[in-house]
């Protein structure tokens, strides 16, 4: 009897390992089929981002992109003189002193270039400490000057910011003798530009390519199909 | 084991059943018994062979599937997933695809299937496709007495939808791949091009033949530096009507180039026309050329470094002198003894050629030789000029006098600011490279001490900035440089009025990063140049063009201030006095 059910239950399961390894046999197929649909996709897909992606390069392309942006906006280079270092930027004045407010109406910034044409830089960290401002005025270099002491440590090139401490009052009749901010145009500095560049300069302009150039046009593939 | 009867031990008449298994065998007579024996040993032997054989099998199986799992890759083989390019893309530094092919399709005709009755009315139908090829060469073509002929390589998408619309029976599609080049003149001559069939036959479509077969390349240029450098250039060209010129920007810390343009340039997406040929050529590496004052750098630097002469001496240049038959002189002199600095703010001749004939020919020729100018530049670009140099052992006093100033002595324009560059970032000379990250090593050989190299970084500066205000300084790029003015060789003869000018700029000059150079072929005099056709009024403002508006991109802020030494501020204060009138 024992034999019989040992061996019944050892056919059972060889049948049910056949029919399963049956079964499994075409269902790794049918996904094997799945997949290779799904690889063939991601093929096709690939190709298709490849050529997308020359396209993508060919729009790109800075000169027509600068075309585009000069169809649509004033836009020129930057010149040296418009960037600054963040430590250049000058402090807001303190709000406690009204007699800095009342001026600061018609100056909003404490960009106190007076007509000497000197840097000045607040600091607020002195400001609150002290209730004085530090000034970092650079100092004028008087080439003539120079010439009557040439000492050895003494900087001819560099501009060395001095740091002189004066009281608050002296800062608001400092910016009382501000001329408006329109004419603070610094006159100077571009004299300097003029002989860097060796030739009068305007600011440089990005010109539209109506220059002829040398290029013989281009044209990348001729579009409109699918491949 | 359940399967297992129960062994039936078979019992002749008359004999005595054993009492065990054991002595089952007792019961059989000899031969029987021989015979079992020896069947018994041979089936030990067989599932002993083959107990074996399953064991290997069994132990390889182990190794394969779990031993060596990572190994291998148990995927199963339905497709590749990858695009298999014959050339794969060209980017530039930050990725911007330069180069790429796109999968076309390849047109051809087996001849002897085409039929009688279709031919006149295919050849008519494929003219109106191809408007390109005349109709009697596709006649010729459907005709001919063979099994394939091409009627058309790499045709469009359009026209591949109106070959199938048709549905001509004895054509063929096969695929093929071409380049493309999207920026278009951008890089023309770097990039070089492919034939037909996909082989790199000039720049670095050849350099690069068997990498761009596997792989992407990156290069170290960069498509917007490129785009300014280029746009500059041409317009520059333009204005000063000038026949060609060239422009190169380096990293002078790895050598690594991130902007080279030669112009006149092509399209390399078209097929450049017989009468065009010339704007093939690629004065950047190809060209080979005599840089005029821009020498002077080398020669003090040589000078300086062998410890012949030191900052603070001072030259003659008051008046021409004469070595042989030949005169040395200065163009617009300042006729007085100058301080080294200041021969090279003036660009004295006179100057130079005095500390070269003091240094020697010996230390003259070995320097240059080892910046590199002796030899062609050890890169892989097929695109490489070799140098020329005065090929005797010992080299005459006019010859080290002129070479001085940068006449004799021809390199192409990329050995010179390789040479800059070494100089400038503490002496360590790297060959040029066109790839990112192409030079992250050590150096090669160092050229100058970075003592000397500090001196030329103020001098260069000095060149740039003298006629500036000391306290105006401080508001644009920190900026040094050296310009040179070089007369043209025009049939054997150097012709006075033509000139070659060149600039070579470094920015900042406190810590240099990065070197602009470039050169204009022939520019003209102008109105508002003062009649001049000098480096200084045309080379020199184009390069501060370049590098303005390549410096806030490259992240180089302005107005970086730099002390000077004492010896500096003293030629520049001399300088400056002796000028009062001019500045």
């Amino acid at each position: 009897m024992k034999k019989i059910i040992l061996n019944g239950l050892c056919l059972l399961i060889a049948l049910l390992s056949g029919i399963s390894l049956f079964v499994l046999k075409y269902h790794v197929k049918a996904e094997e089929r799945e997949l290779k649909k799904i690889h063939r996709e991601i093929l096709q897909n690939k190709r298709e981002i490849h050529m997308l992606e020359a396209e993508w390069a060919y729009l790109n392309d800075p000169q027509r992109l600068l075309a585009l942006v000069q169809s649509q906006t004033d836009w020129q280079n930057i010149s040296p003189k418009q960037l600054i270092v963040l430590t250049d930027i000058p402090m807001r004045p303190i709000q406690e002193e009204t007699e800095i407010e009342s001026e600061s109406e018609t100056t909003p910034e404490t960009d106190v270039k007076p007509k000497t044409g000197t840097k000045t830089e607040t600091e607020n960290k002195v400001l609150s400490e002290t209730k004085s401002v530090a000034v970092k005025t650079t100092a004028k270099t008087n080439p003539e000057k120079k010439e009557e002491q040439p000492s050895k440590n003494k900087k001819m090139t560099v501009t060395k910011p001095q740091n002189t401490e004066i009281s608050l009052n002296s800062l608001a009749q400092n910016a009382k003798t501000l001329t408006p901010k329109s004419n603070r145009v610094p006159s100077k500095k571009t004299t300097s530009k003029q002989q860097l560049s060796g030739s009068s300069q305007k600011d440089f302009v990005w010109s539209a390519p109506k220059k002829n150039k040398s290029s013989t046009g281009r044209t990348l593939y001729k579009r409109g199909g699918a491949q | 084991m359940i399967f297992r009867k129960k062994k039936e031990v078979f019992y002749y008449t008359g004999m005595e059943v054993p009492q065990t298994s054991l002595d089952k065998y007792k019961c059989l007579d000899a031969t029987t018994r021989g015979v079992l024996e020896k069947a018994r040993g041979r089936i030990s032997v067989v599932m002993f062979v083959f107990a074996v054989c399953f064991i290997f099998i069994t132990g390889r199986l182990f190794h394969l599937s779990v031993m060596n799992y990572q190994s291998r890759q148990f995927v199963p083989s339905v497709l590749k997933t990858d695009v298999d390019f014959a050339r794969y893309n060209i980017e530039d530094r930050n990725g911007m695809i330069l180069a790429t092919s796109v999968p076309t399709k390849d047109l051809s005709v087996n001849p002897q299937k085409v039929k009688e009755k279709d031919r006149a009315e295919a050849v008519k139908e494929l003219a109106k496709i191809f408007t390109d090829i005349p109709e009697e060469e596709i006649r010729q073509k459907l005709t001919a007495n063979a099994r394939f002929r091409y009627i058309k390589r790499n045709i469009t998408p359009i026209e591949q939808q109106e070959i199938n619309k048709r549905g001509y029976y004895f054509l063929q599609e096969t695929d093929n791949e071409k380049r493309v080049y999207p920026q278009g003149n951008l890089f023309s001559h770097l990039l070089g091009n492919v034939d037909i069939d996909n082989h790199g036959i000039a720049g670095l479509e050849k350099a690069y033949d068997t990498v761009l077969q596997e792989k992407n390349l990156t290069l170290s240029l960069d498509l917007s530096v490129q785009e300014i450098v280029h746009k500059t250039l041409a317009e520059e060209i333009q204005h000063f009507k000038a026949e060609g010129g060239l422009s190169i920007v380096m990293d002078v810390n790895t050598a690594e180039v991130l902007a080279s343009v030669s112009l006149p340039d092509y399209n390399p997406n078209l097929p450049v026309p017989e009468k065009d040929k010339e704007t093939l050529f690629n004065k950047t590496t190809l060209g080979a050329y005599e840089f005029g004052s821009i020498f002077k750098l080398f020669n003090t630097a040589m000078a300086l470094d062998s410890g012949v002469i030191k900052p603070t001496d001072s030259y003659d240049a008051t008046r021409p002198f004469n070595i042989g038959r030949k005169s040395i002189q200065d163009f617009r002199g300042q006729n007085r003894p100058l301080l080294v600095p200041e021969i090279l703010i003036h660009s004295s001749n006179l100057g130079s050629a005095r500390i070269a004939l003091k240094a020697g020919y010996q230390r003259q020729r070995e320097f240059l030789g080892r910046l590199g100018f002796y030899k062609p530049l050890p890169i892989l670009l097929p695109e490489r000029t070799r140098t020329q140099f005065p090929r005797a052992k010992k080299w005459a006093d006019i010859t080290v006098a002129t070479t001085s100033y940068g006449y004799g002595v021809s390199v192409s324009p990329l050995h010179l600011i390789s040479a800059i560059s070494a100089l400038v970032n503490g002496g360590y000379y790297r060959i040029p490279t066109f790839l990112k990250g192409g030079n992250t090593g050590k150096p090669e050989y160092q050229v100058v001490s970075e003592k000397t190299s500090d001196m030329i970084r103020h001098m260069m500066w000095g060149v740039i900035n003298w006629k500036i205000k000391p306290k105006d300084l401080g508001y644009g790029y920190n900026i040094g440089g050296k310009t040179g003015t070089a007369n043209l060789i025009r049939n054997g003869k150097y012709t006075e009025g033509s000139s070659r000018t060149t600039f070579v700029g470094v920015f900042p000059m406190n810590d240099p990063k990065y070197a602009v150079m470039v050169t204009l072929e022939n520019p003209k005099k102008l109105k508002e140049t003062y009649g001049f056709n000098n480096a200084g009024w045309n080379a020199k403002p184009t390069g501060m063009k370049i590098i303005e508006q390549i410096a806030p991109y490259l992240g180089i802020a302005p107005g970086e201030q730099w002390e000077q030494p004492a010896y500096m501020r003293r030629a520049i204060e001399i300088s400056r006095e002796k000028n009062k009138g001019k500045l």
